[in-house]
């Protein structure tokens, strides 16, 4: 029954471990600086508090993301992909989580601090 | 291989399939990548304990390839099976110091296995590191849908014991 034990204790650890990398993830920040990287390479950075309302195209071999922005917001209108999982997820925001269209090879992410310093430099 | 073994193999196979099937039809109150049940898990880890490691591999593949057709998303197809592969390789190390009593536990660190193979896929389709971001959110749910699965595992073995038994003689 120790045994049981060790492997209880083991999945609890997994799961805090979890839990406290999300709330790290969602934990609130000014986040304004957004980059859409396709294939790791940066398409656009964006500063959405700049940025007016508008939607543009991003092209992957013949299919189309439409990101739309909006009240400096973004998400991904409509996606030619089967999945729509990037569509589903609307606005790029609160759990900090990158907007990702594996299909298209497309995510839409807030600069991270350490490349944003890489630039000042 | 014995036509017995084969044909219970393509009946652990054909189960697996019908579940998965199924599970496609659920919506996902999730709208995030990698978040699910992962229910035809309960498959795996039954042929786990009860089936050499080539034969689980052969009832895994199947599963995976056919899956992916009937879902008619060749592009989850490398998801899956990097998942499915790294899952399967960490719960056959499992196998040798965890007892059947235990099938929870290597249901649960499957599943994390899962999640971490899916992304390091995502990682390489996209050349971009950021989305390892999901892997908290995806460790939570792997845990729970694994500890899930296992769970139901567990109870289907407990529920088939008499049966099992009773095929042997």
């Amino acid at each position: 029954m120790k045994h049981r034990r060790l492997l209880i204790a083991v999945v609890v650890l997994l799961l805090l471990a979890g839990i406290a990398g999300s709330l790290w993830m969602m934990r609130p920040q000014e986040r304004m600086q957004v980059e859409i990287v396709q294939d790791g390479e940066i398409l656009y950075r964006l500063d959405l508090s700049q940025e007016e309302n508008h939607t543009f195209p991003v092209e992957y071999e013949g299919r189309t993301n439409l990101i739309e922005i909006q009240n400096h917001q973004i998400r991904v209108l409509e996606a030619e992909c089967p999945d729509q999982t990037c569509v589903h997820m609307d606005w790029l925001g609160d759990n900090g989580l990158p907007i990702v269209c594996l299909p298209n090879h497309l995510v839409i992410q807030f600069v991270q601090e350490s490349a944003e310093l890489d630039v000042i430099a | 291989m014995r036509t017995k073994r084969l044909t219970e193999l393509a009946l652990l196979a054909t189960i697996a399939l019908t579940i998965f099937t199924i599970e496609l039809r659920i919506p996902n109150p999730f709208p995030i990548p990698g978040i699910k049940l992962g229910l035809a898990n309960i498959i795996t880890v039954y042929a786990l304990y009860h089936y050499r490691a080539g034969e689980v591999l052969m009832v895994l593949l199947t599963r995976i390839f056919l899956g992916a057709l009937f879902a008619g998303s060749m592009m989850s197809l490398f998801y899956s099976l990097a998942g499915g592969m790294s899952c399967l390789a960490g719960m056959l190390l499992l196998r040798q110091v965890i007892p059947e009593q235990g099938i929870w536990f290597a249901s649960v660190i499957g599943a994390v296995l899962h999640n971490a193979g899916q992304i390091a896929v995502a990682v390489l389709v996209t050349r971009t590191v950021g989305v390892i971001a999901y892997f908290p959110v995806l460790l939570v749910s792997g845990c729970l849908a694994g500890l899930f699965t296992g769970l139901c595992a567990q109870t289907a073995i407990r529920g088939l014991r008499p049966i099992l038994q009773a095929k042997r003689c």
